[in-house]
C-alpha cells in the first residue's frame, strides 16, 4: 500500500539541536491529534464513498499527509 | 538537508523534491478535474523529471526506496541518511 523512500518532502535543516521541542513537534506527527491519524481517517473513509473523485481524492490526501 | 551530503546529493534531492511536489499537487487536481488534458501533460512531466532524479541519486548515492537496493550484491539498503 505504501512505499517509503528514505527522503524528506521538503529539505530540513536543524540550526539549533532541542530534543525537548523536537519532542513535542513529535507529538503533532503521532500524537492524539497528529499528522498520522488524520492520515488514517482520510484512508478509512474512503471505503465509504460512491463517487470515484470522492475515493481518489481522499486516497491521494490520506497517503501524502503525514509526509 | 542533511549537512554531511555532498554538494551534487543535495542538489540532486532537491530537484526530486521539488519534481514530485508539483506531481503530487497536479494529482490532485487531476482527481477532480480528470479531464484538463494541459493538466495531465503537466503531470507526466513531473513524474517523468522525478523518476530521472531518482535514478540519478540512486546510481550515485544510495537507494532511495527498498526496490533500488541490493542491486551490487550488497545489502545497500542500510546506507545513506535515514533522518534528513
Amino acid at each position: 500500500m505504501f512505499i517509503f523512500e528514505k527522503r524528506t518532502q521538503i529539505p530540513v535543516v536543524i540550526k539549533n539541536r532541542n530534543p525537548r521541542l523536537a519532542s513535542y513537534i513529535l507529538t503533532q506527527y503521532g500524537g492524539p491529534d497528529g499528522e498520522l491519524g488524520a492520515a488514517l481517517r482520510y484512508l478509512s473513509q474512503r471505503f465509504s464513498q460512491t463517487d470515484k473523485r470522492a475515493i481518489a481524492i481522499l486516497t491521494d490526501i490520506g497517503t501524502s499527509y503525514p509526509k | 538537508m542533511a549537512h554531511n551530503l555532498t554538494p551534487r546529493a543535495s542538489q540532486l534531492l532537491k530537484k526530486l523534491s521539488q519534481a514530485d511536489f508539483y506531481a503530487q499537487d497536479l494529482k490532485l487536481y487531476l482527481d477532480t478535474h480528470p479531464d484538463d488534458e494541459r493538466a495531465l501533460e503537466l503531470y507526466r512531466e513531473a513524474v517523468r523529471e522525478a523518476d530521472a532524479c531518482r535514478c540519478a541519486f540512486e546510481s550515485e548515492f544510495y537507494p532511495l526506496r527498498a526496490s533500488s537496493a541490493g542491486k551490487e550484491c550488497s545489502w545497500d539498503w542500510l546506507c545513506g541518511q535515514w533522518i534528513l
